[in-house]
């Protein structure tokens, strides 16, 4: 049983005037922030990216996919590979990343998207493994084994090298906006409307005229690609990929985001993004605590907050008149 | 059966679970613009016709045609897509999403916009958006449910979910449309509404199959009903005949000691 909080209703002009306030801390923020919170935010943008991505799987469709990490390797390495083997520029993989891992995405998702609930979830957790235990095993010499593989070219745009810590921050956010703008078109859209339908009553939604097993495919193709852009973005600032960066533990804390932000609210997931990165940070003075503290708030959130922290409120967006 | 006539027809559908034969060689024939009950005591089957009719399962013999054509194997959404729309006994709303919301789902099947034209807002996904939105707003306002439309459907009460489910299947504009247990749940005064409403729709020019207990609504309503039990017909005819069939008392009574279905 979920329990009912008060919504609050907060006018429109002081919503717009929110949304311009966090732009502005986002823009300022490596210009007065020291060099290490700087690249905090840039993997509080990487978690945003995987995060926004997987909220449209999780979050919109509710489907429980345990395994996104998988999709963030994958566009890594398609990075890495390319551009250490080949020598394509590392920023023209950026869709080229998105493209393989929505493949990818694609061809794993087709067999196993009928599946519900926890069925999925263990099958999704199980692709994780697999595609970490790939790479660990270095077939074809391809992937480097354990070691990964290092070198990869900073990337570069418009004759300027992207190497700075505020380089890659503005890399990645510009991204995010990119993406979270593309997201909500969608979420306001027939498309959307036909995710949450899925979300809410899948037998209902395939009675109303919605082509369930597109409509999940399609949002694992979108959410794959997202996380295949935050890999290519990934590998780029590190120059280096290994398979200990993709753990089932990242999968872990992408599906915590979501859920600490607020299933299907896209300021939500970038919230709870930046809460699982800003958390273990904040509380390093009690270092060997933090990941019970850690566990505590999440324990309380949800316990306190069921529907996420920053939830969509729905009942505000059609401003319809009297007919 | 009048064949020629009948927009919406089942010939011999079977349908079985392990040993279980819920349906059972069973034919109706639905006329145009009637309004056709199918009655029977708890279990008979109904409901497993109207998830054979609309795709849900698949029937191991037997066909189901729609204005001639045949709809076995095809998917839900796309028996949709061709005019058959329903409602759920219990209703199966999208619960966390506002009344608008729901009946905006019945025009999701007449959009074509797809992830691009919806991402950069191309014209002719404008429009479509603003089409769907009237239409969802039209049949809201039609079951007297315009004042819920911000609300969140697990909000509103029961009996403005009955209609909200109504809404939602009319919006699709069907030709036929299947309503499992329309009144079951209602105070009498929400019957009533409900009941006139049905009692409208044949004029709009819909068809429309009826699954019901309530007497007092079936034979008011019908302009022929069958009768099933175990996944078999056990009669067809008019209210008046089935009223005074010895074989459909002992149905509901096990034996003929008058008509005693409770309303």
């Amino acid at each position: 049983m979920r329990r009912k909080f008060p919504t609050l209703t907060i006018p429109r002009p002081a919503r717009l005037a929110f949304l311009f306030a966090s732009l502005a801390f986002l823009v300022s923020f490596p210009f007065w922030a020291s060099r290490y919170w700087v690249d905090v935010g840039f993997y509080v943008g990487i978690y945003a990216l995987l995060g926004l991505g997987l909220n449209v799987i999780l979050g919109e469709v509710g489907l429980f996919n345990l395994g996104h990490a998988a999709f963030w390797a994958i566009g890594a390495y398609t990075t890495a590979i390319l551009n250490v083997r080949f020598g394509v520029p590392t920023l023209a993989l950026l869709p080229v990343s998105a493209l393989v891992a929505a493949g990818c995405a694609w061809l794993v998702s087709s067999p196993i998207i009928h599946l519900r609930g926890d069925y999925l979830c263990i099958v999704t957790i199980a692709l994780g493994e697999i595609v970490r235990l790939v790479l660990i095993n270095n077939p074809g010499g391809f992937t480097g084994g354990p070691n990964g593989i290092v070198g990869i070219a900073r990337p570069f745009i418009f004759g300027h090298t992207i190497r700075t810590p505020i380089d890659f921050y503005f890399l990645i956010w510009v991204l995010v906006a990119l993406c979270a703008f593309g997201l909500r078109q969608l979420q306001r859209s027939r498309i959307g409307r036909a995710w949450n339908y899925i979300r809410e009553d899948e037998i209902a939604a395939a009675a109303m005229g919605v082509d369930v097993r597109a409509l999940k495919l399609l949002a694992f193709v979108i959410g794959a690609s997202l996380a295949g852009m935050a890999g290519n973005v990934f590998a780029a600032k590190m120059r280096m990929v290994s398979p200990d960066s993709f753990t089932f533990m990242e999968s872990c804390l992408m599906f915590v985001a979501v859920l600490l932000g607020g299933m299907g609210s896209i300021p939500g997931t970038i919230f709870g993004a930046a809460l699982v990165v800003l958390f273990p940070e904040i509380f390093r003075p009690v270092a060997q605590y933090r990941m019970l503290f850690f566990g505590l708030a999440l324990a309380a959130t949800m316990y306190f907050r069921p529907g996420g922290l920053w939830p969509r409120r729905r009942t505000m967006e059609f401003a319809t008149k009297e007919p | 059966m009048k064949d020629g006539e009948a927009i919406l027809e089942t010939k011999g559908i079977t349908k079985r679970f392990r040993g279980l034969v819920a349906v059972d060689r069973f034919d109706i024939g639905v006329r145009e613009k009637t309004i056709h009950s199918l009655i029977g005591p708890n279990g008979a089957g109904k409901t497993t016709v109207f998830n054979v009719i609309t795709g849900i399962y698949r029937p191991e013999e037997g066909q189901v045609l729609f204005e001639g054509q045949l709809l076995n194997g095809l998917k839900p959404h796309q028996i949709l897509a061709r005019g058959i729309a329903r409602t759920f006994q219990n209703p199966r709303l999208f619960r966390n999403m506002t009344c608008l919301e729901n009946v905006m789902a019945g025009a999701h099947a007449h959009g074509r916009a797809g992830m691009w034209s919806s991402i950069f807002r191309i014209p002719h996904q404008r429009r479509e958006e603003r089409e769907i939105l009237e239409r969802a707003e039209f049949w809201l306002e039609k079951v007297g449910l315009w004042r819920f439309r911000n609300e969140l459907a697990r909000n509103i009460p029961y009996g403005a979910q009955k209609l909200l489910e109504l809404a939602r299947a009319l919006a699709s504009r069907p030709k036929v449309l299947l309503l499992d247990e329309p009144t079951c749940g209602l105070n009498e005064s929400e019957k009533e509404t409900m009941m006139n409403f049905i009692g409208s729709l044949p004029q709009m020019g819909l068809t429309i199959l009826l699954v019901e207990h309530n007497m007092n609504v079936v034979m008011g309503l019908s302009d022929l009903i069958t009768v099933m039990n175990y996944g078999k017909k056990i009669a067809e005819g008019t209210p008046e005949e089935i009223y005074n069939n010895p074989v459909v008392i002992e149905a509901y009574l096990g034996r003929s000691e008058g008509y005693a279905v409770a309303s």
